[in-house]
């Protein structure tokens, strides 16, 4: 009968505690499998910000980055020229930063809102840079650096798409954001403020105890006890000067200054309520017909929307009640045309909010498009 | 024969407690069709939009998830590909933040992904 001779309880004994253990390690080895596919991707990332005055091996590869496209190479000549890469971030390689982040800005600027490059190699940025590097898409050069490669990931070829936001470069994006600062600030109870009022802040990473709140440049307020790990309240000092201020919080956990966006808000002696969405109409529009959102507090020009489709900038209001905009002018809306074939007749749900110079909308508003 | 009882005992116990153990991790299930991604610029998150989006416990729907670098992804990798129809667990933890001009809104979803398998695109 040998092992399985079970008159033998020793025997039987050894036998489970065996097959439990080699049980255990299989379960465990199961989780792991998809964790070795997924690292098998893409070696290199750019994971860190980068910025004028940066000495490291990110730069060079940032630079063979640039230097893969004659619109955006560092320089022609010389050092910074392609196969003359260094590690130093210096006026030439943010002069290339920014062309490259104007050549692609509906991808890096038009997320955070921004209009020109800002030489900054923030959270977007390096989201392009990755998605160049995981599709092998900068004049199909190859880059490496030291014992790293970046080569072309195991399902780029799955997928033809350029967008960052397609297929394998998904992947490469939140990589490039897991060395994201592990304090963030999200947003402030109030865009205008009153010196002296109370004011909660929204974001995560923030500590028990100990927090330190800056305001602009010059302003630090210290000790602050969070609600939670996501909310913190203070009360404003009375002496801030009238002014926008930017905002960010520091604790044992890191800073959010640099996350790569900044929070703002507005010290004012007469703070207006920031929009008001009630109402859209009509309840579901097609891509060419006329929405339009009824509310308060929007701007007679310049009201931004923000949606789950994209964004519209510079909206009109004549009367400050009632704003206009079609589908179709939704920056983000061709990724829908794009799958036309599966989506064409069904009821497609987003989101939106409207920024005016009293701040954005507090909550979101759904409305529907039809393709 | 007290010794057998009590070493079985003791064996199928671990056996059973091995076994619960990545079972407890898992969400509920979801599956559907992916339409289209927008990245939460602010809480480096991914907001994938489904139709149609089978959810627990509930008729086909269209709507959101999110997707995390926490995510466990299986083949075929192409998380969010449009028409590519995905598979797994989620949790009901949603934190997807878009920039909205001065400050990070908060984009809805029905929440996180904690485990992902996806087919093809179209």
């Amino acid at each position: 009968m040998g092992i399985f001779d079970f008159k033998k309880p020793f025997l039987f004994f050894v036998f489970l505690s065996v097959f439990s253990i080699i049980f255990f390690f299989y379960l465990s080895a199961k989780d792991s499998f998809a964790l070795s596919d997924d690292k098998r991707q893409n070696s290199f990332f750019f994971t860190k910000d980068l910025k004028i005055g940066d000495t490291n091996e990110d730069v060079r590869i940032l630079q063979r980055v640039l230097n893969g496209n004659p619109e955006t190479e560092v320089s022609s000549y010389g050092e910074g020229s392609s196969g003359n890469e260094t590690v130093f971030f210096g006026t030439l390689t943010k002069n290339a930063v920014v062309k490259f982040q104007e050549l692609y800005a509906s991808d890096i600027l038009r997320p955070l809102g921004l209009q020109k490059g800002t030489g900054f190699v923030g959270i977007t940025t390096r989201l392009k840079l990755n998605s160049l590097i995981g599709e092998g898409d900068t004049k199909k050069q190859s880059f490496s650096s030291g014992s790293q490669s970046a080569s072309q990931s195991a399902n780029s070829k799955d997928n033809g798409s350029t967008s960052p936001v397609d297929g394998s470069s998904v992947s490469t994006f939140l990589k490039s954001s897991f060395e994201a600062p592990g304090v963030r600030v999200y947003n402030t109870s109030e865009y205008q403020i009153k010196p002296g009022a109370m004011i909660s802040v929204a974001g995560e990473g923030f500590a028990p105890t100990a927090n330190i709140i800056h305001l602009g440049d010059g302003y630090v307020i210290k000790d602050i006890k969070a609600d939670g790990s996501s909310s913190l309240s203070f009360i404003f000092p009375k002496d801030l000067p009238i002014g926008e201020y930017g905002i960010w919080v520091e604790n044992e956990n890191g800073t959010s200054k640099n996350q790569g966006f900044d929070v703002f808000f507005l010290v004012t002696n007469t703070p207006v309520k920031r929009p008001i969405i009630g109402r859209v109409s009509p309840s579901v529009a097609l891509l060419d017909e006329e929405i339009t959102l009824s509310g308060s507090g929007f701007a007679s020009d310049g009201n931004n929307i923000y949606s789950s489709f994209g964004n519209i900038f510079k909206l009109p209001s004549s009367d400050g009640r009632t704003l206009k905009f079609k589908a179709s002018s939704l920056s983000e809306i061709y990724r829908l045309q794009k799958v036309a074939n599966i989506v064409k007749g069904k009821n497609l749900k987003g989101w939106l909010y409207v920024e005016s110079g009293n701040g954005t909308s507090k909550d979101p508003t759904e409305f529907s498009i039809k393709i | 024969m007290k010794i057998f009882r009590i070493s079985s005992l003791i064996a199928l116990a671990f056996l059973l407690l091995f076994s619960l153990i990545p079972s407890a991790k898992a969400g509920p299930p979801y599956g559907g069709r992916a339409i289209f991604t927008i990245p939460c610029v602010c809480s480096a998150r991914l907001w994938i939009y489904f139709d149609p989006l089978y959810l627990s416990s509930s008729f086909p729907t269209s709507g959101a998830l999110e997707y995390s670098f926490a995510t466990r992804l299986y083949e075929h990798y192409n998380i969010g590909a449009p028409g590519a129809w995905h598979l797994g667990d989620y949790t009901k933890s949603s934190r997807c933040y878009i920039y909205t001009g001065k400050s990070c809104s908060r984009l809805p979803s029905s929440g996180l992904m904690t485990k992902a398998g996806i087919g093809f695109p179209l």
